[in-house]
């Protein structure tokens, strides 16, 4: 089973990089351009990448929420729901490729994390853990795939890529903002205090403030559409700190899923 | 000059000015604690730059509030649609040619945008509150112990805040723990203590608080074995002293002591759970009371006596008296945190939902109204005649 597990997580990294090395090579070659087939290769890693996580369940008897492996790897997949979701029209071709790198280097992470089984713990058996968590992906997957279609925005300059990245701010802005509420909730029951200070909590908080800050000056103040979308990518840092940094650089931290 | 004082405390800008400092003081914070211990970043509500910044972006929120609520409200209350210049028009017409009128989705959004701002006030009163008043105190609980808490029980951990009022007292009869460790390693799968506060059923867990009141909740913190033990002496037909003594030996190896009632020694304790000997060094499998030893050392006030690793149930001399240490029982270390700020919190919280409930679903109901070849004509999806 474990095996299978292994087997299935490479052979979806592959056709994740299969696709989007063939989709880059279809764009600025224009040799045989085929949405439909990039976006089929995408589907059939999709579809590996749900197995590995069907197999990781099964075999560690929780869903995959320990850990940097396991979140790297739900974290992708809700990335990937994303793309597809937002991105399904041959339109969003482009948007759609840079997202899906993004999702390749957050998967190529997971190669470097320790995979190690561990129990649910009992600190992690929280209804308000799978709340928390759901809507952290959401949350990070929005902003990385809003990211995505910034860099798209600055290369191509079309209008309607703005509305879609203002959309998924916003969309993400609120997650985020649930995504706090439930882990402080959780929080209160685990620690004994809806705030502790501690530095996910602090990172997660500016992220969440640079993005209500952006969406601001954007609805307010009307800041031109190329300061947005390079502060939309800016901000990416916030959330790649607040989701890593913090576990690499800090051991500090009071957050459970440092155990990975 | 009061206008102008009013127009800045409640100014949009300052809102982002503030802001802004927070992110950056934030940035700060999390840059330096990367060095500092944890205790310190835990300590950071306490600083002055924190403070200055909270009670301003406090200040602040409610007088942007309060200037512009009104106005929100009256845009709430009215059609909900865009219609400023041409509202009668629009009666004119919905009383002529259209009988029933206009039916325009999302007619609760902007109610929505007003919630979700309005409960950022309520988020910062309530841990302001919370910051006044957030004290903890411990108290240990064995196994199948009945234990009245008051405040000269509890063990003030933490310098109450000017908003604390004494913990409330209560009775606790804690009848069972539940404890199950992940394999051989000091990790829960499951830790919970069971029985009745005041004559109810209750339940703490390590993930699980038990409210006792609005603001006063307990919760458990840490898990040890407790030893109980017999004092005798010789020729003296009744043990001396006996019960448990509340100390914590865990995890494997934690050193603790306890003093005699009658006698002016002080013995040393250190549990090995699960016991075993790797060169010459003492240490345990598991955290599971398996084949637990007991390393005790004494002292008579600052005198050395001995040292000995001894079994449960091994009776030891110590000069004039005796000792036993019959068995161990699981205890628990139970938190009582009073918090005034937490319903606010959560009411807060709630508040922010929904904001965005009413905010976010649904489509905008906005229309235009254009005037071509003489005639007025409405457009926008979300507009419904009937």
């Amino acid at each position: 089973m474990e095996l299978v597990e292994v087997l299935s997580f490479y052979i979806s990294l592959f056709l994740y990089l299969f696709s989007n090395i063939y989709g880059y090579f279809n764009y600025f070659f224009k040799k045989d351009f085929n949405f439909k087939r990039i976006y089929k290769i995408t589907l059939l890693a999709f579809f590996f990448h749900f197995f590995t996580i069907i197999f990781r369940t099964i075999l560690t008897k929780h869903i995959p929420v320990i850990g940097n492996y396991e979140n790297i790897l739900m974290g992708s997949f809700f990335l990937v729901i994303l793309i597809f979701f937002f991105f399904r029209k041959e339109k969003w071709f482009l948007p759609f490729l840079f997202s899906l790198s993004l999702n390749i280097i957050l998967l190529g992470m997971a190669i470097f994390a320790d995979p190690e089984k561990k129990p649910l713990f009992a600190a992690l058996k929280s209804f308000w853990l799978y709340i928390h968590i759901l809507f952290a992906w959401f949350a990070y997957g929005s902003f990385t795939v809003a990211a995505g279609v910034s860099i798209t925005y600055l290369i191509k300059k079309e209008e309607s890529l703005e509305e879609l990245i203002f959309k998924l701010t916003a969309f993400g802005l609120v997650t985020d903002a649930l995504m706090i509420i439930a882990g402080s909730i959780w929080a209160k029951d685990l620690w004994g205090s809806y705030w502790s200070w501690d530095p996910v909590e602090t990172w997660s908080l500016l992220s969440f403030l640079l993005y209500g800050l952006i969406l601001h000056l954007k609805i307010t103040l009307k800041i031109k559409r190329k300061t947005f979308a390079y502060l939309i990518i800016f901000s990416l840092i916030t959330v790649l700190i607040s989701f890593w940094g913090v576990n690499f650089f800090m051991e500090k931290s009071l957050h459970i899923f440092n155990v990975g | 000059m009061l206008n102008r004082i009013y127009n800045f405390i409640s100014s949009f800008k300052l809102s982002i000015f503030l802001t802004i400092s927070c992110a950056l003081y934030y940035i700060f914070l999390s840059i330096w604690s990367l060095k500092s211990p944890s205790i310190v970043i835990q300590n950071i509500s306490k600083m002055l730059p924190f403070k200055l910044v909270y009670t301003f972006l406090l200040i602040n929120t409610f007088f942007c509030l309060t200037k512009r609520l009104p106005e929100l409200l009256k845009s709430t209350s009215k059609n909900l649609i865009y219609l400023p210049e041409n509202y009668d028009w629009i009666k004119e017409r919905r009383d002529g040619k259209i009988k029933e009128g206009f039916k325009v989705k999302k007619r609760f959004s902007s109610l929505g945008t007003i919630f979700l701002h309005f409960s950022f006030f309520f988020l910062a009163l309530g841990f302001y509150l919370s910051n006044q008043s957030h004290t903890t105190g411990k108290f240990l609980v064995g196994e199948g112990e009945e234990l009245l808490v008051n405040n000269d029980e509890i063990e003030k951990v933490s310098q109450p805040k000017p908003l604390f009022n004494e913990f409330p007292d209560f009775k606790i009869k804690l009848n069972k723990i539940i404890y199950k460790f992940w394999g051989e390693k000091l990790l829960f799968r499951e830790l919970e203590g069971k029985g009745k506060i005041d004559g109810k059923d209750f339940s703490i867990k390590i993930n699980k608080i038990y409210p006792l009141n609005l603001y006063n909740f307990i919760r458990i913190t840490s898990f040890g074995y407790a030893p109980s033990y017999l004092l005798l002496i010789e020729n003296y037909p009744k043990p001396l002293e006996e019960g448990v003594i509340k100390i914590f030996l865990f995890p494997p190896g934690t050193k603790s002591f306890f003093k005699t009632k009658h006698f002016p020694h002080k013995i040393y304790l250190s549990l090995y759970p699960d016991f075993y000997e790797e060169n010459g060094i003492f240490k345990s499998k598991s955290m599971e009371p398996k084949n637990p030893k007991i390393l005790i050392q004494v002292y008579r006030n600052k005198v050395f006596l001995m040292e000995k690793l001894i079994n449960l149930g091994d009776l030891i001399k110590i000069e004039e008296f005796s000792i036993d240490f019959l068995n161990l029982f699981p205890i628990i270390e139970v938190e009582i945190v009073q918090d005034k700020g937490f319903l606010i919190i959560l009411f807060s919280f709630l508040l922010i939902l929904a904001g965005l409930l009413l905010r976010f679903s649904g489509k905008r109901g906005e229309i235009l109204i254009r005037k071509e070849d003489g005639v007025y004509k409405i457009y926008g999806k979300n507009v419904r005649e009937f």
